[in-house]
């Protein structure tokens, strides 16, 4: 069982190919998604490899004489590699769902986009956990219109994103405007290479209703050809042709984090506390996750941030 | 009564037979096309290059046609993009969505039947 919760926000940097393996669907390589919303979401066991990774790339200067205990840490921490003797690790990561999708618009560059399903996903996921979170109900939101607390969004009192104009409702600009606060200064990093973005959120979140919401994640993301290149010509060979889709930089997830103490059947075991504090040590000081496939060519970058229960 | 998927499939199917290899390659990048430039401008875009890019984009009109006024023909070029420039915001979204979903079978389809690389 675990005994310590936390909630973590990951935000893409980067395009982040999580793959869907092999989906069949109208480009070649899917990002995963969701069944039954069809947003955007990343494997926790995807999430799990990635930290693991980046606590081992910190702990690259341990002398060599160290490095078993380290890899038995690890072990203890993240469960064994699957050839050893068998004993569970002592962190969870649970899948992360979609909270924000950045989409093109006319005004301000492009804003952070949201729905009442992915801001309520959101907080029912920080209550589980424990997170004490007040966010404002949303009220009721209608296809094409749309819920801001920046009135600069707008021109002749439409927002437009891509080429899709939505009506602002009027007066209910509190309740985005405190989420959007809460999400800016807890989800977002800390430090001051953020300090734009997490002003930019405060000020361009916009609620959609989950259809018009569920038009972008599904056909906004970020879709780039690839060809296979003929050393002999340098040109592109023929049916080398493919499309790979992203989910684009700008979006933020949420995922659970548990812990409990490590299992290993040796004794000495450390305490779920402490577990927590060690992984989040490491969330804290990695720069940044590498998170999906590509990462050769600059795809993955997220940067997390822990929010305790 | 066959579910919408199959209606799709059926309609791609049927479409993709006297497709081409340089029709199987378009269909392969059109929903990437239509994702990136939106989908009035890639049939704008099939209209001006014509031959195989024209014939897509004119099955895929008539699908639509007859996925949304019930009539199986093509109401060509210049009435379509006119029908489009008018439709609701909401009305185009879901024109597009459609699009994509019965290019998702023809891009299939028109491997298959020619025998994918």
């Amino acid at each position: 069982m675990f005994q310590k919760h936390a909630a973590l926000f990951l935000y893409a940097v980067s395009p982040v190919h999580m793959g869907a393996g092999q989906a069949i669907g109208v480009i070649d390589n899917l990002i995963q998604r969701e069944r039954h919303t069809h947003h955007p979401c990343f494997a926790g066991s995807g999430i799990k490899g990635a930290v693991r990774h980046a606590w081992e790339a910190l702990s690259n200067g341990v002398p060599e004489g160290e490095k078993g205990k380290l890899k038995a840490h690890l072990d203890a921490i993240f469960g064994p590699e699957s050839n050893k003797e068998l004993h569970a690790g002592a962190v969870s990561f649970g899948d992360a769902q979609l909270v924000l999708f950045p989409v093109r618009s006319l005004r301000g560059g492009y804003v952070y986009a949201t729905c009442p399903t992915a801001i309520e996903r959101a907080r029912r996921l920080l209550s589980l956990i424990g997170v004490n979170i007040s966010w404002p109900a949303l009220p009721d939101i209608a296809e094409g219109q749309c819920l801001i607390a920046n009135t600069a969004l707008l021109s002749d009192k439409k927002l437009h994103l891509e080429a899709f104009e939505y009506t602002a409702s009027d007066g209910n600009n509190e309740a985005v405007e405190k989420i959007a606060t809460w999400l800016a200064e807890n989800a977002l990093p800390a430090g001051g290479g953020y300090d734009y973005f997490r002003n930019k959120l405060k000020s361009d979140l916009v609620v959609l209703s989950n259809t018009d919401f569920g038009y972008f994640s599904e056909h906004a993301t970020l879709v780039e050809p690839h060809v296979r290149i003929n050393d002999a010509t340098g040109t592109a060979d023929d049916g080398g042709l493919f499309f790979t889709e992203n989910l684009p930089p700008e979006s933020l997830m949420v995922a659970p984090l548990l812990a409990s103490q490590t299992r290993t059947g040796k004794g000495n075991d450390l305490e779920a506390e402490a577990v927590m504090t060690q992984v989040c040590t490491v969330l804290n000081h990695a720069k940044y996750l590498q998170i999906g496939g590509d990462a050769t060519t600059g795809r993955g970058l997220v940067v997390a941030k822990v929010v305790e229960g | 009564m066959a579910t919408l998927e199959q209606q799709r499939a059926q309609d791609a199917w049927g479409k993709s037979a006297r497709y081409t290899e340089k029709h199987r390659n378009f269909a392969k990048g059109m929903p990437a096309l239509i994702m990136n430039s939106g989908l009035m401008q890639v049939l704008a875009f099939c209209h001006e290059k014509e031959g195989e890019h024209e014939e897509i984009a004119r099955d895929l009109r008539r699908w639509i046609n007859r996925r949304f006024n019930g009539a199986d023909n093509d109401p060509g070029f210049e009435p379509f993009m006119q029908m489009l420039l008018r439709s609701e915001p909401r009305q185009y979204q879901m024109i597009t969505a459609e699009a994509l979903a019965w290019l998702k079978w023809l891009r299939q389809m028109a491997s298959a039947r020619q025998g994918g690389d």
